[in-house]
Formats: C-alpha cells, structure tokens, sequence
C-alpha cells in the first residue's frame, strides 16, 4: 500500500510549473458597481489656490538636479533585518550569497541563488537595505573557506580551519555546525573571538555597506544583529549607525546576552560620535522576556531601566518570516484579524519544542503597558516605532508573497523542500514561516542620515510585504474635510504631529483628539479592505484595548445593532493561486474623533491597514506542485500594515493614579 | 458489479499499482537467489555516525543524547533500507523530482568545471556593441497627471476620465490643471526626472512603460494603473548619450563572462546531447510537453 502510495504521489508531481507567472491580475477594470464610499475623501469643492510659490515645483516631489529635500517627505521602501554568508548560521544552512549579493538583489538586480541555482528578482527594488549579519563570527567562515584568507593564513594549524579546508563536505559541514552550535550556546571559540580578527571581518563589513551606499539613490547602514538567547528565550536585537565610520568592533553575544550591557555599548558609541539604537525583534519568541516587567536581574522596572530602554530602543519589529508579534488571539479575544501567520510557535532551538509564554511577548500589550509606565513611573519604556523584516538567511528581502523562494539557505531553496515537511529550520517545518516584512520611512530624501532619524522619531511603519502607502497624523483639530483638502500633507504636518510622535498638550476648548489617515494600495498587490484605529489605554491600574473601523471598502458600513462590519469577501482561486482586485477600494482614508476619549487616561493609537484576501505563498507553491495547499496554514491571508503610534500623555494634574498595577509590578509571574 | 470493475479497470491509481506490482514481482523473479553480501547489509560506522550527530547538532544546537543517537541511527537505517529497496524497485525512475535533482547536480558541477578565460579586447568591444543599449542611463520623464477613481465613480470612470481631459486641454498651464480636476490622490499629481524604474515604484509596471511611450506636450489618457484610471501629460523627456567602453568597463566585463560561462554550459549540454538520439512519437503531445519543460 505505501509503494502504491509512493507511486501515487511522485504521479502527481510531474508537471511542475513556475508559479511567477500566475501572478494575481494587476490593474483593475472600473468596478461595475462600486458605490462611493463615505469613509473615502470627497472631491475638492472648489479649486484652491496654493498659497506657496506656484509653478510645478510647489506641487510634487522635487526633480534631481535640485537636491533638495522634502519638507513633506517621500516614502522609502527597505530592508533593515537581513542575513548573508557572512552570518554563520547562514554560512551553515548553505547560503553562499555574499553582501553584494543581497545590496544588488535589493536594488533590483537578478542574482542566482547558490542553493537552488535559480534567477532571484524582486518585481519591486527597495530604496534602502541594512545588512544585519551577526555579530557572533561575522564574516569569519567564508574567509576560512578560501585558504588564501588572511584569516585561513593566521589559524591554519587549527584544526576547525583544517576540517573546512580538506574538501571533504562532510568533514566542512561538521565544522561548520560546530562554530554554529557556540553562536546558539554563547560558547565562543577563542580562536576566532579574538579582537584582531572581529576587527578585521567588521572593517569589510562596514566597507561593503559604504560601497553600496549611493546617496539619493539607494542606503545602506553599517549594522550588526546582536543575537542574545538565554535558554532559547529570543532577545535578539539590530543595531544600526547613523555615520559611515561605525564602531571598532560591534557588540556580541559573546560580550554580553544582557540588553542592558548592550544599551552601555550604545551609549559609548554614542558618546564617541556614531549615533546608534537597536531593534528589538521576533518579541513573540521570547517566552514572555522581551517585554518583561523585570530587567535581566528579575527586578521590577523603575525609571532609569525605562529611560534608558527608550532611548535606545526606539522601535521593534512588527512581522518577519518567523511569525507577527503584533497580538496573539489569547491577549486579543476580541480582535478577529488577531490569529495572522501564528503558526511560528516554537523557542527556536528547542526539542522537544515548546512553546513560549504569550504574555509579554507582543508589541500591543507592550505599547499599551507601556502607556501603563507612563502613568506609573513617569516613563514610558516601550515607546516604540513599528518596523517589519525578513531575518532571511539567504541575502534575499523577498517580501513579494508572489515570488518567495524560501528564507533558510538550502532547507527551503526549491518548491519540493518547502512544502515536503523534510524543509525544516530549528525544528520548526518551512511552511510555517511567513514572508518576509516591509519597511516604510517617512524621510525628506533617500539618505542615510534622513533615513536614520526618521526611524528615530518613529515615522515608519510595518507591513507583512505589499508596499502599501500610509500616512497617519493626529491633533487636536483637524477639519473634517481634511484628507480631501489637496494640501493634506502640508496642512496635517502644520495642524498635529505625524506616527511616531506625541499630541500636543490639549488645549482648554478641545474635547478629544482627531486623527487623519489614509492609505493607498501597493499597485501590485490586492485593494484594500479596511483601515482600522487600535486604541490601547490605562484605567483602574489595568490595560484596555479597543479596535475602530475608521473606513470601509466599497461603501460597507457596521451594523448599526452589533457593530459588526460584513466581510470584504474572497475572490481567490485557491486551485490556481489567483484573485481580482474587484473588491475592495484602492484608497482608504479618514478623519475620526476618538468618541471615548478621557482626558485623564494615558493613550495610545496605532493604525491597521488590511487588504483583501490574496493567495499565500504556500497556496502558489502548491498551484506550482498541482496539489492542494498545505494544512495548518491559512490558503489566503489578509496582508495588512500597522503604522507607528501616537501618544497622548494628560496634563498630570488631571491623571489619578491607580493603588496597583498588577501587570507592570511583578517580580516573578 | 461488472460496472465496477470496469470503472476500476479505468482507474490511473490502479494502473500504478498493477505496474508497481509487476515490477516488484519481475525484481524478485530476476534476483531470486543472488542477493549478495554486501547489497545485505547496512553498515553504520564511524564516518556514518559522525554524519549522523552533525546533523543533529546543526539542527539543536547541541550533541545528542545516546537515546537521541541511537534513534538516529534506527532512523538512517529505515531510511536505507527504504532507499535500497526504493533503488531495486527502479522507483528512481520516471520520477520528476529525483530527474530533476540529479540534472541539476551535474548542472552546478558543470558550472564549477567550465574555466572562462578573460576576453580578447576585441571580444569585449563586439559584446559591448552588441548591446550598447544595456549601458546607456534611462531615460528620465516629467510628468502631471490627474487620478480618476473607480471607486468613486464606477462605471462612469472612463468617460468622466476623457470628460477631464478635455478640460485639461482647455488650459494653459498643464501642471496647474493637474492640480484642479480629478479624484483626491495620494501620490503627488507632478514628478520631475523619473526613470521608468522609479515610476514603476510609485505606480506599477504597466503604468510606468506607457508613460515612457507618451508623447510630450498633449494630454493622454486614459493610462491605467494598479490604483486605477490616469490622464497624464508628459512635460519633457531626457535621454542620455551613449557612454564609452571605458566609462562602463567593469559591468560589460561582468555581463561578458556571465554570458560566456552560459554559452559553454550550453555548448557542453548540447555535446552530450549528440550521443542521443530523440524520438518523438505523437508531435501534438510532444508540443504541450515542450511548452510545460520551457517554463523555468
């Protein structure tokens, strides 16, 4: 019966197709019967006259030969979490893709993938990428590969080197595995821990970001990812450099696995001229550790421990191919977009797996304790700007649901391997990794220093992948009729503060806050199907949260009974991976009014972007194997965006602390 | 009941089965008696179990445990006997992921066998004229436009768009108009010196070719885009001259030897194909195959 099996199967794998070319249908035809919309802008009533110099520079983004940036700011699409041979877990898993490799891919070259040999191509080059290779051992083992290293000439009686060097595979691989297995052990090799060698790999790395550097055209960062793992428990950050010089030596694991030795590295290169901060990520990882209400010696926060925090922790990552941490369906019941690409569950590296703790784990509660904090301590730890990634291990951001091929070197390289089960990356199966996250800047041009302080200020937002354009700004008073104003951008920068940033204080005669949103859809992806506000906010010592729909495709409107909004609906062919943008609207936007605002509770708003159902990358892999789409994954998602907060902080004579705060107080939980 | 049957009969599932039967029965009839020694035992030693725990240490990040050691190896067993039995049964053959592994194994030890030897100056000059046009920086457009949004105006949208464009063209100043007409937008309604990369960024591929067609001066539309309907006016168009050999030195040297390491590989793929001859039986199924194998 197995052989039958057998038969069966290898059967129905014979005609494999590529999947590139279903691709889901692009420009949409008008809708038949697409109602206007009310959440959408209404058409200017009447022209108005710009009350800036006239002519075609007033009204767009400046040509080249000026040089001048945008007061408005342009969107920057890019990479800021990304791995390389030169990472060793990487260099391990087969990925012989080199620096250059992974700059040429983001800036829209075609590259062969060493582990598949196939042609790699985003459809849509990123304006900026950071390499964040990790700091354990980078770029040592490609360099032992070649003899002729400097590297290879230094340690050539060693007999690691001696094993790589041999030409046997097994014997390289074994060797290999064993530099891997101190990067995950904090057990670090002497031989190549030593300060000559780290400085002379980092010096290559930071000469490889300068080369790709094309200002106005493409950024790069001098970066490295930190990758601290007690006991499996995930506490991984990136670090990013605001100047082209960087520091002597980046800052590992080996050094310390405590955040808070990492912060006292920050600020020395701080005080020696490199600006710098770090991104925490994969929070949904850490068993409850990334946003802990202890520091790494199990005490309770206090004030210092949340200063510090903040200022150098400016932002997290919201997605990558390791799951989401934006909430997890336990610490949202009432959220019904909370259950997305989840299924990541496992502490990397542990067997038999385990799953880890949910509370603290994820970015919601973290801002909405973080607004805790504010009221509790004064400050606020968790002030945290959204960012997306990929954490890819192969040099490739390959964020396009449509033209994934895989994020782990050669475990996950070829259509087979990723839907066989047999693809599988610290015990956890191909499938259930996700594509790689966006990240989208809002910067006056395309440098690395505008770039820089823009994720620095928080004006940046996450997506699961599509390019989808948002802007969101809040203020006390706002017109109506705002989003529709063709000077919106202007005047909403004039008028309030931008995501990212902290409402003025309220003014006497202002009732409660406005905020103006809207969002544009990625032309080569689905429509959108919503755009919601997350208010998140402290009351009695305790962490609330609330979710608004602040504008509906295709003229939709809630229930006036429930509240509850009809779905969008599914257009997806499941059986050949395809969908219509015939629901749905291309743009969203909005201008509302917080209706349950109380001026005495500290706040927090993010915004949540939804598009409509499209294809999985798992559902175009198995239309490329003719067979059905993999169990335990969803077949279609709701790709989304989540932009960065907005704060606002009462006046403290009108804040009445709590007598407790049982989820920001706690020594052992 | 005889209507079963012959459903059954029918049946692809059923066909493999008889035929796996009919090559289990036909292999053991072959090999009954012979069998030797070694095609009999599986021998795990040391090389195997250092395999064996390297694996398991790139995977967990630690050595396994004896327990852990020993499923290991009852695991590598089964799967060898499975392999060999797999081997024997000839379930290698005819099976598209096990071809296609294997061709791609000689594929990349082709490509690591084939030496390109540095071009002649005069090689790298014919290549380079050869395609000039790859070299030559794009051109650069600037553009107005006015968004008209199926959204809002549904069916209406294609008329209401040319409606606009007769406005437009009414007016003096172009750019102004763009400002004027149309649905609310959030890209900007000008873009000064973009490249059909960089078009494409803002508005999708479609988009960005048909800009890059427009002739200056006139108001067109409408241009379709993946947000929905366009009238665009191209306000002037910039083309670069052709830069010299030296200037792009670097990339054509690159391009040449990316493009000669294919033609050898494609050279020595066809030399091995010599040794074959190819019949094809039925031209019209032959056609669909050819057509299925192209895609990469």
């Amino acid at each position: 019966m197995r052989i039958f099996t057998m038969i069966a199967v290898a059967s129905l794998t014979l005609f494999l197709a590529c999947r590139g070319d279903d691709k889901a249908e692009e420009a949409p035809a008008p809708k038949p019967d697409a109602a206007p919309s009310d959440a959408a802008p209404t058409p200017p009533s009447e022209p108005k006259v710009a009350d800036t110099p006239s002519g075609p520079s007033a009204i767009g983004e400046p040509g080249r030969a000026s040089q001048t940036p945008n007061p408005l700011k342009n969107v920057y699409f890019g990479e800021q979490h990304l791995h390389s041979q030169n990472s060793p877990d990487a260099y391990a898993m087969g990925t012989r893709n080199t620096p250059d490799d992974a700059y040429n891919f983001a800036k829209g070259q075609a590259i062969k993938k060493n582990t598949s040999g196939e042609m790699v191509q985003k459809k849509t080059p990123y304006d900026w990428a950071a390499l964040t290779d990790h700091a354990e051992y980078i770029g040592v083992l490609p360099q032992l590969t070649d003899p002729n290293s400097e590297l290879s000439q230094k340690l050539k009686n060693y007999d690691i080197v001696q094993m790589i060097q041999s030409g046997d595979e097994k014997k390289g691989d074994e060797a290999f595995a064993k530099i891997a297995v101190g990067l995950t052990t904090n057990n670090p090799d002497p031989n190549f821990d030593r300060r000559d060698i780290i400085r002379s790999v980092w010096q290559k790395q930071k000469d490889i970001a300068n080369k790709h550097y094309e200002p106005g055209k493409f950024t790069t960062f001098i970066a490295f990812e930190w990758t601290s793992i007690p006991v499996n428990q995930n506490l991984h950050r990136n670090v990013f450099f605001r100047d082209d010089k960087g520091p002597d030596l980046p800052f590992s694991a080996f050094d310390s696995d405590r955040p808070e030795d990492l912060w006292t590295y920050l600020e020395t290169q701080r005080g020696a001229g490199h600006d710098t901060f770090a991104i925490p990520h994969n929070a949904n990882l850490s068993n409850g550790l990334m946003f802990a209400p202890r520091d790494s010696e199990g005490q309770p926060i206090d004030a210092r421990y949340a200063k510090r925090r903040a200022q150098n922790e400016v932002a997290t990552e919201i997605i990558q191919c390791k799951g989401q941490s934006d909430t997890h369906p336990a610490l949202s019941p009432n959220d019904e977009f909370a259950g997305f690409e989840e299924q990541y569950k496992h502490l990397i590296g542990t067997n038999p797996p385990v799953v880890g703790r949910v509370n603290y784990s994820y970015v919601r509660e973290a801002l909405i304790n973080g607004v805790g904090y504010q009221e509790y301590l004064g400050v606020n730890p968790f002030k945290l700007g959204i960012v997306a990634g990929a954490d890819a291990h192969t040099g490739f951001s390959d964020n396009e649901e449509f033209n994934y091929t895989g994020v782990h070197g050669g475990v996950d390289s070829t259509v087979e391997k990723r839907m066989s089960g047999a693809g599988q990356t610290a015990g956890e199966a191909a499938v259930n990794f996700g594509t790689p996250g966006a990240t989208a800047v809002w910067a006056e041009q395309n440098t690395r220093e505008a770039i820089f302080d823009a994720i620095k200020r928080r004006e940046t937002y996450g997506t699961s992948g599509p390019l989808i354009r948002l802007r969101f700004f809040g203020a006390w008073d706002y017109a109506e009729d705002l989003t529709s104003d063709d000077e919106f951008v202007k005047n909403a920068y004039a008028g309030g503060v931008p995501m990212g940033g902290d409402l003025a204080k309220m003014p006497a005669k202002a009732k409660a806050p406005t905020f103006a949103v809207w969002a544009l859809k990625d032309p080569d992806s689905g429509n959108l199907d919503r755009v919601q506000i997350i208010k998140g906010w402290y009351e009695n010592g305790y962490p609330q949260e609330k979710i608004y729909n602040v504008a509906l495709s295709d003229g939709r409107k809630p229930d006036p009974k429930s509240g509850k909004v009809p779905p969008v609906g599914n257009t997806v062919d499941i059986k050949n991976a395809t969908y219509t943008n015939t629901i749905g609207d291309s743009q969203l936007a909005a201008v509302w009014t917080d209706p349950d605002f109380d001026s005495s509770h500290h706040a927090v708003y993010y915004v949540r972007v939804l598009e409509i159902p499209t294809p999985r990358w798992s559902t175009y892999d198995a239309k490329t194997m003719g067979i059905d789409p993999p169990e335990g994954v969803a077949a279609t998602i709701q790709e989304r965006a989540w932009s960065s907060p907005i704060w606002y902080t009462p006046d403290p004579k009108l804040v009445k602390k709590a007598p407790f705060y049982p989820h920001l107080h706690q020594v052992f939980n | 009941m005889s209507e079963r049957l012959s459903r059954l009969l029918r049946e692809p599932l059923f066909h493999f089965l008889i035929l796996g039967l009919l090559i289990y029965g036909g292999y053991a009839w072959l090999h009954s008696g012979d069998a030797p020694d070694d095609e009999e035992t599986i021998t795990v030693g040391a090389g195997e179990l250092a395999w064996l725990r390297t694996s398991f240490e790139k995977r967990w990040k630690r050595t396994p445990t004896p327990a852990e050691l020993n499923g290991l190896i009852d695991e590598y067993v089964r799967e060898t006997v499975l392999y060999r039995e797999a081997l024997a049964m000839g379930l290698d053959r005819d099976d598209t992921i096990v071809r296609r592994r294997l061709a791609q194994k000689l594929e990349f030890l082709v490509q690591d066998l084939v030496e390109v030897s540095p071009p002649t100056e005069e090689e790298l000059e014919a290549y380079f004229e050869a395609h000039r046009e790859d070299y030559r920086e794009p051109d650069l457009v600037t553009f107005s436009h006015v968004f008209v949004d199926p959204d809002r105006r549904g069916e209406q949208t294609l008329q209401d768009a040319a409606a606009i464009r007769e406005a437009l063209e009414q007016l003096e100043d172009p750019a102004q108009g763009a400002k004027k007409l149309g649905d609310p937008f959030m890209l900007q309604s000008y873009y000064p010196e973009r490249n059909e990369a960089e078009i494409s960024k803002l508005f999708g591929g479609e988009f960005a070719e048909r800009v890059g067609e427009l002739s200056e001066g006139v108001w067109h539309g409408p241009v379709l885009s993946g947000y929905g309907v366009h009238v665009v006016y191209v306000h002037s168009k910039q083309s670069f001259p052709q830069p010299s050999l030296a200037e792009v030195r670097e990339r054509v040297l690159n391009d040449w030897t990316t493009a000669k390491r294919k033609e050898l590989d494609d050279e020595y793929v066809a030399r091995l194909r010599e040794k074959y001859d190819v019949v094809i039986e039925d031209a019209e199924e032959t056609q669909s195959a050819k057509q299925a194998e192209r895609s990469p």
